[in-house]
């Protein structure tokens, strides 16, 4: 905080954080609103073709090219051509979800996850079936406490279901379809303190992100490619093919990581609102990092850094294998709350990333 | 039993194309050792003079109407699970480990054919454990593992049996494939219908799209090393590059005791078309359209992980290539018994069939 002064602005009297970036981008207007459209746009792994229309028509206002690939990756050029390079910056549009398996006798709705759930989180939630007619509210039942024999048990997918308000398994037969993929009912929210509370914040935040930095970054001399990637909660199978297709000199996964300001006994340190987090570890190239710390170090931008010893559980694993090899690294969005519907995050500390990956994209290579 | 089945009762195929059903379920070809499969391939598609090839790691390819539309990959892995020699000790028993996924319990007392080096031919031999009066309570409770089973190959000493076998050679469950059930029954049992199944049905697919002049290029593929998770089916896609992928593969139906938990899936009501994850929605949804507007009955299932099949590898192949999944419900999946009822079988390739002629209509003479 520091580094703003606002520990020496002795007049401030509201108790209100001071933001601590203090740069130039500031996502508001159309901006926030296409972030707002894009967290609220049902679409778990499989199904993205809805957030990927968002995307679309948000980028081809300003886009040199928005090309759909054959398994549904958003591909958002900007200086198409440059003579200075071709770089990458990816973030996932695909959420974690749930698909219909199969009605039962009773009308009641059994589903599988799409994506790691921990399944106490959507007990008593309401979701949305996206049907072929359209969007089907249903509520997440299990048998309450009363009825249970065991109630330390935490519960698994063959404890809960969905109930859609039917009498009988022909009435829901009728309303949806096996495999109709499912979200959590919940809409995006706006803290005053311009924190955001949202599902898919995992990972619309990065694909929002990666889509900025590339609009920032028009009129320069390098192609930047925003990619939007899907099927990442499955195993981080879109963004495979994708960079394979894309074809980068080197590559920046945008994605959301834990966080350690909230109870707990946690083994590093990550907090909401002290900037985006920067990995430095087996699957990401140091270069990159380094270059990330110059440049924040340069601009007054705030970062924390994250250490990952194998897997960084981003796309960053799959892109760092995909064609040839790309050099890859990874930029955080320290997030609360991660695969639930109250994933939690500073607006700031998008700002900041957005600052950072379009000053990266560009530099001189 | 009363007659669940929606299809008609005519026999589902020619006699030649039951026949190399037949023949493709007998060859023994655990994953690794496929060569004898994708022969076999390749032997009926030179029937219907389609082109053939096979890649570097033995995937076999089979393309008609070559040029003529959108390029359609038709994927059927033609390796099946097996036991392979992991040693051979000096009282001539050889220990064995695994090709694919086996439930244990099945094993003991099966006879096996050895895919022999030694004598270049194959052999038989069978599988045995400790004899249930010599196994105290506990063992007899617990399941057997591979590790508790040898191979017996009626060798008197370690050298008798190294004369017969080398390690590393691979061995299949010693069964024909037989009709089951009364006089009009369509159903077959057979090892190897995981996964011969759907490589007979993507090249009926080619060649019926062939007879039919349908304006695709078909490829039927019969993929190699599936069940050990080698993913023969990647390298091929990345080869061919196809507009569209079908994976065809065989899925576990809820109508045994104790799967119900698999809804309403049933043998003889149909191919079933999955709706998933690692599926391209907009070509799924292409598929039931033409499953739908030909009147074929079909049945859905969702997978909303992976689907333990060939198109968790096509899907992310390249560039990617959009991908649907079609399976023929089968019963006790890898085992010596597996079941499926040919209408199934042939309902699977007039649906594909439908959905090739739908996408060649909608994309003339160009990719998609």
């Amino acid at each position: 905080m520091s580094d703003t002064g606002a520990d020496d602005t002795s007049t401030s009297t509201k108790k209100r954080p001071v933001p601590y970036y203090s740069g130039d981008v500031r996502v508001e207007g159309e901006s926030l609103d296409f972030l707002l459209r894009l967290l609220d746009t049902p679409a778990p792994s499989g199904f993205e073709e809805p957030a990927a229309e968002v995307v679309s028509d948000y980028a081809k206002e300003w886009a040199d090219d928005v090309r759909v690939d054959a398994i549904g990756n958003v591909h958002v050029t900007v200086n198409k051509g440059a003579a200075g390079g071709r770089v990458m910056l990816s973030g996932h549009i695909d959420e974690i979800g749930f698909v219909v398996t199969r009605i039962d006798d009773k009308g009641l709705v059994r589903f599988e996850q799409v994506g790691g759930w921990d399944l106490s989180v959507p007990v008593g939630q309401r979701v949305r079936i996206l049907t072929r007619q359209g969007i089907v509210l249903g509520t997440v039942g299990k048998l309450a406490p009363h009825q249970m024999k065991d109630r330390a048990k935490a519960p698994t997918i063959k404890d809960i279901w969905i109930d859609i308000g039917v009498a009988t398994p022909d009435e829901a037969k009728a309303m949806l379809r096996i495999g109709d993929p499912i979200v959590l009912d919940t809409t995006p929210h706006v803290f005053p303190n311009r924190r955001v509370m949202s599902r898919s914040v995992d990972d619309r935040i990065g694909a929002f992100i990666a889509l900025e930095a590339a609009r920032r970054a028009k009129g320069s001399n390098i192609e930047v490619i925003a990619m939007c990637a899907t099927r990442e909660e499955i195993g981080c199978i879109g963004a495979m093919p994708g960079t394979f297709g894309a074809d980068p000199d080197e590559a920046i996964a945008i994605d959301v990581t834990w966080t350690s300001d909230v109870p707990g006994d946690h083994p590093e340190d990550s907090d909401v609102g002290k900037g985006p987090s920067v990995t430095f570890g087996a699957t990401t190239r140091a270069r990159i990092g380094r270059e990330l710390v110059a440049i924040a170090e340069e601009a007054g931008i705030d970062i924390q850094i994250s250490a990952s010893g194998r897997a960084t559980f981003t796309d960053a694993d799959t892109i760092v294998r995909a064609g040839r090899g790309v050099p890859v690294g990874v930029v955080s969005i320290p997030t609360r709350y991660l695969h639930s519907p109250g994933e939690l995050f500073a607006l700031e500390d998008a700002e900041a990333a957005i600052d950072l990956l379009t000053r990266w994209a560009t530099r001189d290579r | 039993m009363p007659n669940d089945v929606d299809t008609p009762q005519t026999p589902p195929f020619e006699p030649s194309a039951e026949q190399f059903l037949l023949e493709l379920l007998d060859v023994p070809a655990p994953s690794g050792f496929e060569d004898a499969a994708a022969a076999k391939f390749a032997e009926y598609a030179a029937t219907f003079d389609a082109e053939t090839s096979t890649d570097r790691v033995g995937t076999a390819f089979a393309t008609v109407n070559r040029g003529s539309g959108p390029r359609i990959a038709i994927v059927g892995h033609v390796d099946e699970i097996g036991l392979i020699v992991t040693k051979i000790n000096d009282k001539g028993f050889c220990k064995v480990g695994s090709i694919g996924g086996w439930d244990a319990v099945v094993l003991p007392g099966q006879r096996v054919r050895i895919m022999s080096t030694p004598t270049g031919g194959t052999i038989l031999g069978t599988i045995s454990r400790t004899a249930v009066h010599a196994l105290d309570q506990a063992a007899r409770e617990r399941a057997p593992k591979i590790d508790d089973l040898w191979v017996d190959v009626g060798a008197r000493s370690g050298d008798e049996a190294r004369s017969l076998v080398r390690v590393g050679d691979p061995m299949v469950m010693d069964v024909v494939p037989r009709r089951i059930g009364p006089p009009d029954s369509m159903r077959l049992a057979s090892r190897s219908i995981d996964n011969r199944v759907g490589a007979f049905v993507a090249l009926e697919v080619a060649r019926i799209c062939k007879e039919r002049d349908v304006a695709a290029e078909v490829v039927a593929v019969g993929s190699v090393g599936e069940e050990n998770g080698m993913g023969g089916a990647t390298v091929a896609m990345y080869g061919l590059q196809p507009d569209r992928t079908c994976v065809v593969d065989v899925t576990t139906p809820g109508d045994t005791p104790g799967a119900s938990d698999l809804g309403d899936l049933r043998l003889g009501k149909g191919p079933i078309i999955s709706r998933g994850a690692t599926l391209s929605a907009r070509v799924v949804d292409e598929l039931i359209a033409a499953a739908e507007d030909a009147e074929i009955p079909h049945q859905l299932r969702a997978k909303g992980l992976r689907t333990a099949t060939d198109a968790d590898q096509t899907i992310k192949a390249g560039r990617g290539m959009a991908t649907c999944l079609v399976s023929v419900p089968a019963r006790y999946l890898h085992t010596p018994v597996e079941q499926v009822d040919l209408r199934d079988v042939r309902a699977s390739i007039d649906v594909i069939v439908a959905w090739v002629e739908r996408v060649a209509a909608a994309h003339p003479r160009s990719t998609t």
